[in-house]
């Protein structure tokens, strides 16, 4: 009879990703305030180490990472996402991080291949 | 099995078949909460064999199990396993199935300037009648305690993306779909996006709309199931 997969993990963990994300937020924009100038930079970096980390993992999935940095003005923010996927195997995960001058939130989508 | 015990006072434990039997009768069963919910749980069996139904006046809703008796000792169910489909030995999408970056570009444009025309992105006000927000009346018209109506606007954006996304003809594409409104106050901001992908078959659209006082970007990735 078939056995579970033991070996290989082919659905979606969202633990392990969210310590990536986390991991790769502070270590790019972890003290900083907001800076116009670098803010371009910041973001690219948070996205690509984001994405190395999660290759590293070496599971079976396509990635697809979104980071937004917002400047703390009072303005107000709402994100919303909908996937066409296959439940059993693809998931998302999304945190929310921020210090005294900026919001960053970032999201990584893992589809099965 | 013989005919069941009666219910003899210790609640620390649950019994399925006692229970059953006192579910009409006293009230001393009142330590456990819901009887009838879901999975019954107990210690006392070793497999889960349903009572004799001979002399059953009761329902038998408490004994929901599956025929093949996929339950473990403790009572709790099996995860379920998973299925292993057959090898499609495809390598790319089918001709006229790939992914048009054209097509899914347009769809998404007209989409969101649809959605977004009479809309009011985060004022309390209620939005002229349109058509394509009456199917999210679910969405719109709940009276939650919320500031502004940005998120409502969001989900019902990324709602009517996704299902044009679906009547594209693009069989074997997963879609995800992200939207992000706000207000417009002067801000700085900056959405980035990276993937890991195979950039033959998959891509990825973005739309972006803003006014004197706000913004919506709707972004579209598009991945292909090997």
């Amino acid at each position: 009879m078939d056995d579970f997969q033991a070996g290989e993990e082919t659905t979606f963990v969202v633990d392990d990703v969210s310590t990536v994300i986390k991991e790769s937020i502070e270590n790019t924009i972890g003290g900083n305030a907001y800076q116009h100038n670098k803010v371009n930079q910041w973001t690219s970096n948070v996205v690509e180490q984001c994405l190395n980390q999660l290759t590293k993992l070496g599971r079976p999935f396509k990635y697809i990472v979104t980071a937004v940095i917002m400047q703390k003005n009072g303005a107000g923010l709402h994100t919303a996402s909908s996937c066409y996927w296959d439940n059993s195997t693809d998931g998302s995960c999304t945190l929310r991080w921020e210090n005294k001058s900026m919001y960053c939130i970032v999201s990584v989508f893992g589809l099965a291949i | 099995m013989n005919s069941p015990r009666p219910f003899d006072g210790r609640r620390h434990s649950i019994d399925p078949v006692a229970i059953a039997n006192m579910a009409h009768q006293s009230r001393r069963t009142s330590g456990i909460v819901n009887p009838l919910a879901g999975w019954p749980q107990s210690r006392r069996h070793s497999v889960m064999v349903p009572p004799p139904q001979v002399n059953r006046r009761r329902s038998s809703r408490l004994y929901q199990l599956q025929t093949d008796c996929s339950t473990t000792f403790t009572g709790l169910p099996l995860a379920p396993i998973p299925q292993r489909i057959e090898n499609t030995y495809k390598i790319g999408p089918d001709e006229g199935k790939q992914y048009k970056q054209a097509e899914v570009r347009k769809a998404a444009e007209r989409i969101v300037d649809e959605v977004l025309e009479g809309v009011p992105y985060m004022e309390k006000d209620f939005p002229t009648e349109k058509v394509i927000l009456r199917k999210h009346r679910d969405i719109w018209g709940k009276k939650v305690m919320q500031p502004s109506n940005g998120g409502k606007v969001a989900k019902i954006l990324v709602e009517e993306v996704k299902d044009e996304l679906k009547k594209l003809n693009m069989d074997r594409y997963k879609f995800v779909v992200n939207a992000v409104v706000g207000d417009g106050r002067g801000q700085g901001m900056l959405m980035a996006s990276r993937c890991l992908w195979d950039t033959e078959t998959d891509g990825h659209v973005t739309v972006q709309r803003t006014t004197e006082k706000h913004f919506a970007v709707v972004t579209v990735h598009a991945v292909y199931y090997e």
